[in-house]
């Protein structure tokens, strides 16, 4: 099994370099029976890769101790769900889910455009072969995944192995990380269409509507995975947080932001054929964001709470890194002449102007935390002394951004696109705004002072109303012309344009997840020694300990604290805080108990025992408003989808007030 | 394979090549009844009672395991979920475990250094000292070395910087392609009809749902 595993990868290296090169060859001498071979040499890359996955999977589900991944990942103690998800809890295994992955995509490309774009498609599958060539070149030389454990010359098995990292035995844990690879490799789609149109010198945005939804897939896995690292960092890592602006967190987060700021720009390029060259630098940076977070994942360059270990890959991906970059940056350069605008600007106060305006802020935002995760290295390297920026540097930093984005999220879908008159404005903005003011003066009154809480809860209820206002206007005007009630109105209106609509819901998530930030201002905190019968309040809480017990299993040892919390003089559920402590890593987790309600959670975390064993330290925590981030997410996830439905009437959108010529028309494609 | 601290070959069939003591951690716990902690310390059996489920094989080692789980939680209580007062401190502490990194961020699984100073960091703060004398504690016993600066003006104005680099891109582009709308002489006329008037709001709302 071993051997087929090695020889698979070995050979799907050996197609995809045979794809890329004919790809090439074949659009370069028109011959179709090599580009039809390319094609097919992605499916059977595919094939291989997928062979390859499956007998890793299957030796780590089966427990075959004589592979050195399967030993360092799994043990036997190990629930099956987390066997599986051993596949990518190490480097050799995520770097072949990645390439499984992209084999995947690269799959699915070549079978849904097999007979379109006919110019564009080999370059595209050029492009995505050599990123797999990349990946299996790791696979195959650097971490092969099917290393064998062996003593004089023998090939031996190991009784047990160490067991995966007990931090990712959570069962969110099983799927942050295929989603966030499913992000991190969807962005290459996009990339590899807009090489190819680069390449062919194409003067349209063929790619563009060719790879909106792949992007938007990309994207929606992508934030996914960022909601449930969250989640999974409050539930499992944290230290009663969920977001720490590690650098790994970090790493996820910046194709997000770029991504993000590439899924509206595209609108302007789409509506007017402006900002040719911002997409495409977008789209490529999208890209080199998503290699580069897997590089400071592996290379150990900027330490993380939940990298791998260090290793010497790093090099690898910095070579890569740099390679592409340099030859996406000649392309850009070289075909300027075909990426020239083709409309102005008719009004600063339009949605031209507020897309320019959000880019801006994604952007920055985008720069500061990549300049936060690389700022120890650069202050190493420049000045000898290693200065970490702590998550006090970022939230002085991307609070103020976040605020700022939050309001554009609320004023930039209601702007015209060419201009906005005052009397527009006035119209969407007026009852929204005072009904922000009106909250805050409530608030001011009800005794809250932190300003970022106030201006966040102001203009989280300002984006709100003025997205409802929307739906609203929207589907009255459906209800009264077609006899139905509201809902089913609202439902008609939204399927008539799911672009639109699910953005709206989109930003209905986004402003849900500001909610649930601005409660961090109000967290409160308590620990104490308790023993059996003891007492401890944190908030309105009082928390009395009923038990303190401890236990084995066969994959970790237990201590656990029953707390029974009180609110107002009821008593409400019992909360189980526990400690656990695995057996073959000899690591330790915390399984904290958690009261969630939308207005606050109750978070107990079991900090340990006392030196007689007869009292537990309790952490509590009181975090208000919390919830409100995962439902958020929810909402934001399911107005994606909603995005990626097809509209009931399909829209061409047609470009308004096109003014001044395209010379890259005049040009003939290559 | 009984002891996996030896010699050992690790390569893909067919062409091993020979490592020593590779990442493979010994299946069965030590004879001497000692057990590491997550921290690498060694400690001994405690006087405990078993939870629950009594263990049914092998009684006595896993009767061990639960009290050496016991006697090593305390040395977790700072240091596995550190306070928000912690980590402040912790951040500014380089790791002494050679990562390279802050005392709050260290995640080298067998650190010996981090976690026993995040628990010298909750004494001190429960005793009252500040946050600079508990650096300067540190410093003391380990030299100029140990403190992480915080950030410099350079880490804070930089992200400014690009930021307003790009409100100046941004400016540039506006500028470039800002063409206000035609006027009569150039484009179509003006309307200053009333009753044309209350369409405008209409048009102008139909042109947005255009997108």
């Amino acid at each position: 099994m071993e051997n087929l595993g090695s020889l698979a990868i070995l050979l799907a290296f050996a197609v995809a370099l045979y794809a890329a090169a004919a790809s090439v060859v074949g659009r370069l001498k028109r011959n179709p029976y090599l580009l039809v071979s390319a094609q097919r040499a992605v499916y059977a890359v595919w094939a291989l890769v997928t062979l390859a996955s499956g007998l890793l999977v299957y030796a780590l589900m089966s427990g075959d101790f004589r592979f050195a991944y399967v030993v360092e990942h799994s043990d036997r103690a190990m629930p099956l769900l987390y066997k599986f998800a051993a596949w990518w809890g190490g480097q050799e295994g995520s770097l072949l889910l990645w390439s499984w992955l992209l084999s995947t995509y690269a799959a699915v490309v070549a079978l849904t455009n097999r007979r379109k774009h006919r110019d564009i498609l080999p370059w595209t599958i050029a492009v995505l072969s050599t990123v797999q060539l990349f990946f299996l070149a790791l696979n195959n030389f650097v971490a092969n995944p099917f290393q064998m454990l062996a003593q004089d010359g023998l090939i031996v098995a190991a009784r047990d192995g160490q067991g995966l990292s007990p931090l990712l035995q959570y069962p969110a844990m099983a799927i942050h990380p295929p989603m966030l690879y499913l992000g991190y490799v969807g962005f290459t789609i996009p990339f590899a269409f807009a090489m190819g149109s680069l390449i062919t010198r194409q003067p349209g945005e063929a790619w563009i509507h060719t790879t909106r939804r792949w992007t938007l897939v990309a994207w929606l896995f992508q934030s996914t995975g960022v909601v449930l690292g969250a989640a999974w960092a409050y539930h499992v890592l944290g230290w009663g947080g969920y977001w720490g602006w590690d650098p790994v967190e970090n790493a996820s987060l910046l194709p997000w932001l770029s991504g993000t700021a590439f899924l509206h720009s595209v609108m302007m390029q789409e509506k007017k054929g402006m900002m040719k060259v911002w997409n495409m630098v977008l789209v490529s940076a999208t890209f080199f964001l998503c290699i580069l977070g897997t590089f400071l994942t592996r290379s150990g360059v900027v330490q993380s709470v939940h990298a791998f270990a260090r290793s010497e890959i790093g090099k690898y991906f910095v070579g890569f890194l740099a390679a592409g970059i340099a030859a996406t940056t000649y392309l850009i350069l070289d075909r300027l002449g075909y990426l020239k605008s083709e409309a102005q600007l008719e009004s600063v106060v339009s949605r031209e102007s507020s897309f320019l305006f959000n880019n801006l802020v994604l952007l920055a935002s985008c720069f500061a935390v990549l300049w936060g995760t690389l700022f120890p290295v650069i202050s190493e390297t420049f000045t000898g002394d290693r200065i970490s920026l702590d998550a006090e540097w970022y939230n002085r930093l991307m609070v103020p951004i976040g605020l700022f984005l939050l309001l554009l999220t609320g004023l930039g879908p209601l702007f015209a696109w060419r201009r906005t008159s005052a009397e527009s404005l006035r119209r969407n903005f007026q009852w929204p705004g005072v009904a922000a003011v009106a909250l805050v003066v409530a608030l001011l009154a009800a005794g809250v002072r932190h300003p970022y809480a106030l201006i966040s809860f102001g203009f989280c209820l300002f984006v709100a109303l003025t997205v409802l206002v929307e739906f609203y206007k929207g589907a009255r005007a459906i209800a009264a012309k077609n006899g139905m009630n509201l809902p089913r109105a609202t439902v008609e209106l939204t399927y008539r344009n799911t672009r639109r609509y699910g953005g709206y819901l989109v930003h209905i998530g986004i402003v849900l997840m500001f909610v649930g930030f601005t409660g961090h201002a109000f967290n409160q905190s308590e620990t104490k020694e308790l023993n059996k019968g003891g007492r401890m309040t944190v908030g309105a809480y009082t928390l009395r300990m009923v038990d303190l017990e401890q236990g084995e299993n066969a994959n970790y040892i237990w201590q656990r604290a029953t707390i029974e919390p009180s609110k107002n003089g009821a008593v409400l559920a019992m909360l189980e805080p526990e400690k656990r402590i695995y057996r073959a890593s000899r690591q330790s987790t915390s399984e904290v108990g958690i009261r969630q309600r939308p207005n606050e959670d109750l978070y107990l975390n079991f900090g340990g025992m006392s030196d007689d064993n007869q009292r537990a330290v309790i952490q509590a925590y009181v975090f208000p408003l919390v919830s409100w981030i995962w439902i958020g997410g929810l909402v934001l996830i399911g107005g994606t989808l909603v995005c990626l439905a097809p509209s009931k009437v399909r829209r061409e959108y047609p470009r308004t007030a096109v003014v001044g010529q395209v010379e890259a028309a005049k040009h003939e494609p290559a | 394979m009984s002891r996996l601290s030896a010699r050992f070959y690790v390569g893909q069939a067919g062409s091993l090549r020979r490592v020593v003591n590779p990442p493979v951690r010994a299946c069965t716990p030590p004879r001497d009844g000692r057990l590491a902690t997550s921290a690498g310390e060694l400690r001994s059996p405690g006087r405990l009672t078993v939870g629950r489920r009594l263990p049914t094989c092998p009684t006595i080692w896993l009767s061990i395991l639960v009290g050496l789980a016991a006697l090593a939680a305390p040395a977790q209580t700072a240091s596995e979920k550190p306070s928000a007062d912690v980590r402040r401190v912790a951040l500014r502490l380089q790791c002494q475990c050679g990562c390279k990194d802050s005392v709050a961020a260290c995640s080298m699984l067998d650190c010996g250094f981090s976690k026993p100073a995040k628990e010298r960091i909750a004494r001190m703060q429960a005793v009252g000292m500040t946050d600079g004398q508990i650096i300067q504690a540190f410093i003391q016993d380990y030299g100029q070395g140990i403190y992480l600066a915080p950030p410099s003006a350079i880490g804070w104005v930089v992200p400014y910087a690009v930021a307003g680099l790009g409100l100046v891109v941004v400016w540039m582009f506006v500028r470039k392609y800002y063409q206000p709308r035609l006027s009569a002489a150039g484009g179509p006329p003006e309307l200053d009809d009333p009753a044309l008037e209350k369409y405008k709001d209409q048009i102008e709302k139909d042109l947005a749902d255009l997108e």
